[in-house]
């Protein structure tokens, strides 16, 4: 694949590399008229070169957020970081102002949304969009950059890649849309790509599609990719490391087959139960209760009340514990574990 | 596309038609009805009376006294000024160049100001500049204009002496472009402010909506820089809403050119509908009437147009 | 009625509605300001003579033209030396049912033609809303003007004629809504119900149709104060030496270089009653929307 930048490499990362991506003790919050949103609290991500990178949580965990927070497209206010560090290639990306975060936007991280029509403006060909952003960032004629667009087009399952170029967004479907846009952000080369539910407004057939090429993009190339889903079953195809998020902190993360082999927070487990039946059939297993208010957290750890093992240290929030080799879950269950053990 | 502004293009006709029996009424609202209102102060012969209403066959019955109306009108009679005695097409014409000039100007300022104003008070939304220009726009709504004109001609003509408190052109010396545009800042301002700031309103509510659409976000998470969000992708969206108020607010202009004209002393249509209102010349009123409105509706439909063409989910309907 | 009838129907306001859409009117500071210039305003013009000793059609020869805050003359006299505050206050006579007069007759006729159009719709309506079409088209000031000229002026003749130009903006607004209205699930559900198509009119659809016209007309009126000023300035409304405010910045203009109150503070207090029918119109319109009120 010359068109797609380095030859493919190895899928795993070595342990211990630098990382591309790093957000260490990250937090966001938003100003409300009913209170201060905790929508992202001390939250630490290393993205390594190549890897990839699941993050799940339910509506209002705060992983996308965390996504967006990266790039800083956070809408400012009310959004506002009040600590940590974002780290990429090493450049820390909280002392840089808007001008500079652009070299940063699409060309080191690229981002494709949830609902990819409404990604794209109504008022313009996607050839013409297409176009605009590559022109930003290469500054080389369309014509000489018109070749490698359809040959991304056609890689990314788009078979009549010219006609697409001709079409408004409102004319093509949501599967199609999707295609494009993580076409147009592998055209601009970047060296992550941040997927935030990429599948969630798609019918079955362009879900399957949508991750079949991100699967594939994974393989073929060096690129290394964080995917947002609130569905399990959609992560486990792709990730390598798995992040779950609840009430806007990392509850629990590690290798993807121990997550899904072994979940060790109770959240995991509840999501991972009711992810497997409902592929399995059967009656289908929901967690009780909510989510908590984000703006009138209470104290000790979020996900008390909808716990079956809560107990009494629970009171007190506990801190991401070791379960095993880069695994570590937010659960004071793990300190007993390891006092009884 | 096509097929569709062939429909809007024949749409107009019925309301052509409608507006010229609305201003073929016009003459028999008034008292004594037609016959008078065409002879104006001859009216007093009775002789005179009875050789206009055979003249023009104000005995035939209404739809019939309307064809022949239409007729004359369709070919650029529409009777002598019963105040100036000569045809009221060559007194109309000329002056509706002049106002075409003034709406012109007042569209220039509605249109870069309103749309200047109403982007940035969205960009620095709830800003004290935000405040402060929404304060000002609805001030300047609710003014009359020829109020507005007034205070500018006291200020800038009468105090400062910056620009000219009267006239088209300047009295000495022959009239040159220059002339003329130096003589339209003030009436165009004052007559735009109203449009100016409607327009403004809309821009700004617009832009908030379309600022925080998805495509606007994805363009920023894509590396475009701030102005080509703003302008080449909200703004984008706006535009078809803009020319839509844009549009209606043609009305409100030649509204508002009657008095300003006469504030400044514009020698336009205003002027000549002012002049026809104290001399109660009713045949030139009409014409007046009839002529501004055919402007009107062909720059709504031109509106109209420009905002089909320029919204792609719309034109291919 | 039955139960089920009962349920499916949606009531838009409901009566303890009424004290939520007070209560989000008396929060909204300038529309309660507005209201209380308006009220204000409105018992100096009916108590004018006690609040000024000067004669507003009569001129005082030996005093013409004297600038404001001048003993005797809080703002001033005119060309004829008149008292432009008692002017102002005589003149506020005129201007209320100028901008209230048409406004209520076109909101009743508005009324009528706009459901006709929107609610009945079939030919009729049709018919209605065509011919409403052919009055946009002409724009407003202009067809007022030549209305009024025709008929000859006079205060009936501005208000006549100012009602007249803005019955099609009103009916326009009740078609909209009666229209959207029309098609709402709840309508379709009553409809279902075996509701008559009165009944309809009068439970879902009339609740939200006068609303809006009463938003719309309330913000109109401040409009109409503008546009009754312009047929006073053209001459076209109260004949002098009835005090008009238009008429009294047209006056003005004359002596506009050496004495420039003389219009000017006729168009402050037109902003200033204009301002405050906007101000008060936003004010409701917030207060009877419920989807605004809760979104504040």
């Amino acid at each position: 694949m010359t068109v797609l930048g380095p030859a493919p490499v190895p899928a795993r990362a070595a342990e211990g590399e630098a990382p591309l991506l790093e957000a260490a003790n990250l937090t966001v919050r938003f100003g409300s008229p009913a209170g201060e949103v905790h929508a992202v609290e001390d939250v630490s991500l290393r993205v390594a070169p190549h890897e990839s990178v699941g993050i799940v949580g339910e509506s209002g965990s705060g992983k996308t957020v965390t996504c967006m927070s990266m790039t800083w497209l956070l809408p400012s206010p009310p959004a506002r970081y009040v600590g940590g560090h974002i780290r990429f290639k090493g450049e820390e990306l909280r002392r840089n102002d808007e001008a500079q975060m652009r070299r940063i936007r699409g060309r080191g991280i690229g981002m494709i949304f949830q609902n990819a029509r409404l990604s794209f403006n109504p008022a313009y060909r996607l050839g013409a969009q297409i176009a605009e952003v590559l022109r930003m960032h290469f500054r080389t004629p369309w014509r000489a950059q018109l070749p490698r667009v359809l040959e991304t087009l056609r890689y990314c399952n788009i078979a009549d890649a010219e006609g697409v170029l001709q079409r408004y967004p409102h004319e093509v479907s949501g599967g199609v849309a999707q295609r494009v846009s993580i076409a147009l952000a592998l055209l601009i080369r970047p060296d992550l790509l941040i997927a935030d539910e990429p599948t969630t407004s798609l019918d079955l057939l362009s879900q399957i599609e949508v991750l079949g090429l991100l699967e594939r993009l994974r393989a073929e190339t060096g690129l290394a990719l964080v995917l947002v889903s609130h569905d399990l079953n959609v992560v486990r195809r792709i990730a390598e490391r798995v992040v779950i998020m609840y009430a806007g902190r990392i509850v629990e993360e590690g290798p993807a087959h121990e997550i899904f082999a072994a979940p060790r927070h109770p959240y995991t487990q509840g999501l991972l139960a009711s992810a497997l039946q409902r592929t399995e059939g059967g009656r289908l297993y929901e967690l009780p209760g909510t989510p908590p208010d984000l703006a009138a957290l209470p104290p000790g750890c979020s996900f008390r009340a909808r716990c079956a093992h809560a107990f009494a240290p629970c009171t007190s929030m506990p801190p991401l514990l070791p379960a095993g080799a880069g695994h570590a879950a937010r659960c004071h269950l793990l300190a007993r574990e390891a006092a009884d053990g | 596309m096509l097929l569709y502004a062939g429909q809007r293009l024949a749409a107009i006709v019925p309301t052509l038609i409608g507006v010229s029996i609305v201003t073929f009424g016009l003459l028999h609202l008034v008292p004594g009805g037609p016959a008078v209102a065409m002879l104006g102060m001859a009216a007093s012969d009775p002789k005179a009376v009875a050789a206009v209403t055979r003249e023009l066959g104000l005995d035939r019955p209404l739809p019939t006294q309307y064809w022949l109306w239409l007729r004359r009108a369709l070919g650029g009679d529409f009777g002598m000024s019963t105040e100036f005695h000569v045809p009221v097409s060559s007194l109309l014409f000329p002056k509706l160049e002049h106002t075409l000039i003034l709406t012109a100007g007042s569209l220039v300022y509605a249109i870069v100001i309103g749309t200047i104003l109403g982007i940035t008070t969205a960009l620095y939304h709830r800003s004290l500049f935000d405040r402060l220009a929404m304060l000002f726009t609805l001030i300047g709504a609710s003014a009359p204009v020829f109020w507005i004109g007034l205070l500018l001609s006291y200020l800038f003509a009468i105090k400062l002496r910056l620009l000219p408190a009267l006239g088209m052109t300047s009295v000495l010396g022959p009239p040159t472009v220059l002339s003329v545009l130096e003589h339209l800042i003030l009436p165009a301002f004052a007559n735009a402010i109203i449009a100016l700031a409607v327009i403004a309103r809309i821009v700004r509510s617009a832009m908030l909506e379309a600022l925080v659409q998805p495509y606007v976000l994805a363009a920023r998470a894509r590396g475009l820089p701030r102005w080509r969000q703003v302008v080449v992708h909200a703004f984008r969206n706006v535009l078809p809403d803009a020319i839509n108020i844009t549009g209606l607010q043609v009305g409100f202009l030649f509204g508002g050119a009657l008095f300003v004209e006469v504030v400044f002393g514009w020698p336009g249509l205003g002027y000549l509908i002012y002049s026809s209102i104290q001399a109660r010349d009713y045949v030139t009123m009409q014409a007046a009437v009839l002529i501004v409105s055919g402007v009107f509706v062909i720059v709504n439909l031109a509106a109209d147009l420009a905002r089909l063409a320029l919204d792609p989910r719309e034109a291919r309907r | 009625m039955s139960a089920a009838a009962e349920d499916v129907r949606a009531r838009p306001v409901p009566r303890s509605a009424r004290r939520q859409a007070a209560d989000a009117f008396l929060r909204d500071r300038m529309a309660v300001a507005g209201l209380i210039v308006l009220v204000l305003a409105h018992a100096a013009a009916i108590l004018a003579p006690a609040l000024t000793r000067w004669d507003p059609t009569i001129g005082d020869e030996d005093g013409i033209l004297v600038p404001p805050f001048s003993p005797g003359h809080v703002l001033g006299t005119d060309e004829q030396g008149r008292d432009i505050l008692a002017r102002i206050l005589f003149g506020a006579r005129l201007a209320f049912p100028e901008a209230v007069v048409p406004v209520v007759a076109a909101g009743a006729a508005g009324l009528v033609l706009g459901l006709i159009g929107g609610f009945f719709q079939r030919v009729i309506g049709e018919a209605v809303m065509r011919t409403l079409d052919v009055l946009f088209a002409i724009p407003m000031v202009l067809l007022a003007i030549a209305i009024a000229t025709t008929l000859g002026s006079g205060l009936p003749t501005v208000i006549l004629s100012m009602a007249i130009v803005i019955t099609p903006y009103i009916a326009r607004v009740v078609a909209t809504t009666a229209a959207q209205q029309r098609s709402a699930p709840f309508v379709e559900a009553a409809r279902c119900a075996g509701f008559s198509e009165w009944k309809i009119l009068r439970r879902e659809i009339l609740p939200h149709v006068i609303p809006a016209v009463v938003v719309y007309g309330t913000t109109n009126m401040g409009a109409m104060v503008v546009f009754a000023a312009g047929f006073g300035f053209l001459g076209l409304g109260a004949q002098p030496p009835t005090p008009d405010w238009g008429a009294m910045i047209s006056g003005g203009m004359r002596s506009l270089a050496s004495a420039p109150w003389v219009s000017t503070v006729p168009g402050i207090a037109i902003v200033v009653i204009s301002l405050a029918f906007n101000y008060v119109g936003d004010g409701l319109r917030v207060a009877l929307d419920p989807r605004l009120r809760t979104r504040l």
